[in-house]
């Protein structure tokens, strides 16, 4: 049914936001959710904007105070979806610009990034190095004037012992953590935790465990 | 860096509460269907109930357009049984999630469709507040060794108001616990054993009974490093 497929797409999107706003670390893109959503919102501004035309050419008619109703409901629920998407990526281009040189070194966490987003990145880092060289990295002796040195911490890295609040989606029984010594712990559906990122971070990509 | 805080303001949760479901009763005519991305809604007929979302429920109130039908978890009896509840145990009650915010948008937009509109308001502010008392008497039991917290019965207001404190404090924690290192001694014959503290021990906000509490908690463990250790460690 279609319905059921639609329902979710919305709560599968605001679980990806969630994930986003929580971790440290950028997830990979989520090219068929976001497509699906643009297109409802694409087809639903073409039908606001026809009706927005109809009403402006019928000014003195009353029937048309219902069809404004309608656009007005219309455009509310476009603005919904907006203003997640906007957020999404706004948060996805904060942790590019964060970390630029961290993903451009990394294969794997580059690949999370859609088309765009690397462009983005492509043409943020070219200004960033333009701009520490010519305020002062070429006035440094040759041997510090690298900004991708691993070794000497010149790359920032997202911290992945944040911790996090995460729901469990499954019942995983107990869960040993490597921590100084090992601690157990019982997962059961339901529970919430905060928790160190790094503990449960192979648990999210097989969505047994969300980030809330 | 807006964008990048890790937790959700109360505009946010609120804009996320606006998706749940809640039943209304309109006093106008739709014939068409309202097709939003989460399902479609409609057609909509004077006094027949219909369930939406919440955003679209107070948008229509806001125009005197239907009548809100308040939930059941927001009527007095109901409230005045959690508040029993929450005041004789220290576990924390199971509430709706956004029990906060769908209470404070209908208290704002759609007051006269509640029954007892203050006696309402009194009750939920008391829970509130009892919640809110338990919730940091929870806290006070982090100590210097604390891996991580259950926080299982809190509402998505409670919890997003935690988060920036709690995260911060448990990172904290970890970050001093793990900057020590087992110390290295030479090699001298006689060596007095060297121990580090290592404790496992998860905290729950929600505080069951003391005797249970003591049999849940997992006892003190202590390692030793030996010389043996020691010279595993240098190969």
């Amino acid at each position: 049914m279609e319905t059921t497929n639609n329902i979710t797409v919305l709560s599968s999107f605001i679980q990806a936001w969630t994930n986003e706003k929580n971790s440290p670390e950028i997830f990979p893109y989520e090219t068929d959710l976001i497509t699906e959503i643009r297109n409802h919102i694409n087809t639903q501004q073409q039908i606001i904007d026809k009706n927005l035309e109809q009403i402006k050419e019928e000014e003195t008619n009353n029937n048309d105070s219902q069809l404004m109703f309608l656009t007005n409901i219309m455009l509310m629920e476009v603005e919904r979806l907006n203003y997640l998407l906007r957020s999404y990526l706004r948060m996805r281009l904060d942790k590019i610009e964060k970390y630029p040189v961290y993903i451009l070194k990394n294969q794997q966490v580059r690949e999370s990034l859609s088309k765009e987003e690397q462009q983005f990145l492509a043409g943020y880092f070219k200004l960033f190095e333009k701009h520490m060289k010519n305020s002062f990295l070429e006035k440094l002796p040759k041997p510090l004037q690298k900004i991708d040195d691993e070794e000497e911490g010149m790359v920032a890295k997202p911290d992945v012992n944040n911790y996090v609040a995460c729901k469990i989606n499954e019942d995983l029984g107990e869960v040993q953590f490597l921590e100084a010594d090992t601690f157990n712990l019982t997962l059961k559906k339901d529970d919430s935790y905060i928790i160190n990122y790094d503990h449960i971070k192979p648990f999210i990509q097989s969505n047994k465990v969300s980030l809330i | 860096m807006y964008n990048l805080q890790n937790n959700f303001n109360p505009q946010e949760t609120e804009f996320l509460s606006g998706d749940e479901p809640i039943k209304i009763i309109p006093n106008f005519t739709l014939n068409q269907k309202l097709v939003f991305l989460n399902g479609e809604y409609g057609p909509f007929q004077p006094s027949i109930p219909i369930e939406v979302p919440l955003w679209l429920a107070l948008t229509l109130r806001r125009q005197e357009k239907c009548q809100i039908t308040i939930p059941v978890w927001l009527s007095i009896e109901f409230l005045q049984d959690i508040l029993k509840e929450e005041k004789s145990r220290k576990k924390l009650s199971k509430l709706h999630p956004y029990f906060s915010e769908i209470s404070a948008q209908l208290f704002e937009h759609a007051p006269n469709d509640i029954n007892d509109f203050e006696k309402v308001r009194t009750l939920v502010e008391d829970i509130w507040n009892v919640r809110a008392s338990k919730i940091r008497e929870g806290i006070k039991d982090i100590t210097n060794t604390t891996y991580c917290l259950s926080i299982s019965d809190l509402t998505v207001m409670e919890r997003e108001l935690l988060k920036p404190y709690a995260t911060s404090a448990l990172k904290n924690i970890w970050l001093i616990f793990n900057s020590g290192k087992p110390i290295k001694r030479p090699n001298f014959p006689n060596q007095p054993e060297t121990t580090t503290n290592t404790n496992t021990n998860t905290n729950t906000i929600e505080e069951e009974p003391l005797i249970e509490k003591e049999q849940e908690t997992t006892k003190r463990t202590l390692r030793k490093f030996t010389t043996e250790d020691m010279e595993t460690e240098q190969n």
